[in-house]
């Protein structure tokens, strides 16, 4: 799988790119889940699509360091009020990716929503990005 | 690299491979696979007078979600699609669509007339009054 995100990295350049970082099945900080993603992208913006099943807006912290971007979704223990767990196939805690960033994202314009269990991540390019692009395109 | 390799044309060796790459993702997660079987994950939980049973469903709307509860047996199914935002390539599929049907067996007799399903923020749970005759009971001990 490693060698699939580096072509993917590799492929793209750095400027523009947007890689999600594989950690494994589960993140390096163990106390995490990992959180399935789509990536989709468009002329004006990379998105991030994740599931995170019981995380609300005002659970969820996304930071930008150096070329690093991490989303973690907090999820509240939902058991501690209720019975005693008869059976149990997965467990309840936050998730968590983390991707690497080119200088091709305006990082100040990143917003994100979180409805239904689902985190959406919007990175706009920078104008230069995207009037290169626009310079490609009329060749 | 240079911003071309935002277009490469379908014939590039490059984008084939993330064609590839995106396929496999596609075989693995998507409705076809026989995850289906074990789609979603439950977990059960129960008290004096109900049982709890919770799935994560992110992005499944309730209306695509039927539970049925007939002898003892608890049924979930039903289905997401997955958006590609208008105009957008995907370069990156890990959730796809989702189409599936889930079973568990009750450990006790409930109401299923009275059942109560609520989906928030993703999860699903529904509510199972265990029957009369199921319930805890304390029986009073009296001195002789």
């Amino acid at each position: 799988m490693n060698t699939n995100t580096k072509h993917y990295t590799d492929c793209c350049g750095t400027r523009e790119t947007l890689a999600p970082v594989n950690e494994g099945h589960v993140t390096k900080k163990p106390q995490y889940y990992r959180a399935p993603i789509d990536v989709h992208e468009n002329d004006e913006m990379f998105t991030i699509v994740a599931d995170m099943p019981g995380a609300t807006a005002d659970g969820i912290e996304i930071s930008v360091e150096d070329n690093s971007l991490e989303i973690t979704g907090k999820v509240q223990d939902r058991y501690s009020d209720l019975g005693r767990v008869l059976h149990k196939e997965y467990g309840i805690g936050d998730f968590h990716r983390r991707f690497r960033i080119g200088d091709g994202i305006d990082v100040a314009r990143i917003e994100a929503t979180c409805k239904n269990g689902i985190l959406t991540v919007r990175l706009p390019k920078s104008a230069a990005v995207q009037a290169r692009t626009i310079e490609v395109r009329a060749e | 690299m240079n911003t071309r390799a935002l277009f490469t044309p379908a014939t590039n060796a490059v984008t084939l491979v993330r064609n590839e790459v995106e396929r496999m993702f596609d075989n693995v997660f998507c409705c076809n696979n026989a995850d289906s079987r074990t789609y979603p994950s439950l977990n059960m939980i129960d008290d004096d007078n109900n049982i709890y049973v919770e799935a994560e469903l992110p992005g499944v709307k309730m209306e695509n979600v039927e539970v049925t509860v007939a002898d003892g047996m608890l049924i979930i199914s039903g289905h997401r699609t997955a958006v590609t935002p208008e105009g957008a390539n995907t370069l990156r599929r890990e959730r796809g669509s989702l189409e599936f049907e889930r079973s568990i067996s009750l450990p006790t007799n409930v109401e299923p007339s009275d059942t109560k399903a609520v989906l928030k923020d993703g999860i699903l749970t529904l509510t199972l009054p265990k029957s009369v005759n199921s319930r805890a009971r304390q029986v009073p001990v009296t001195e002789a």
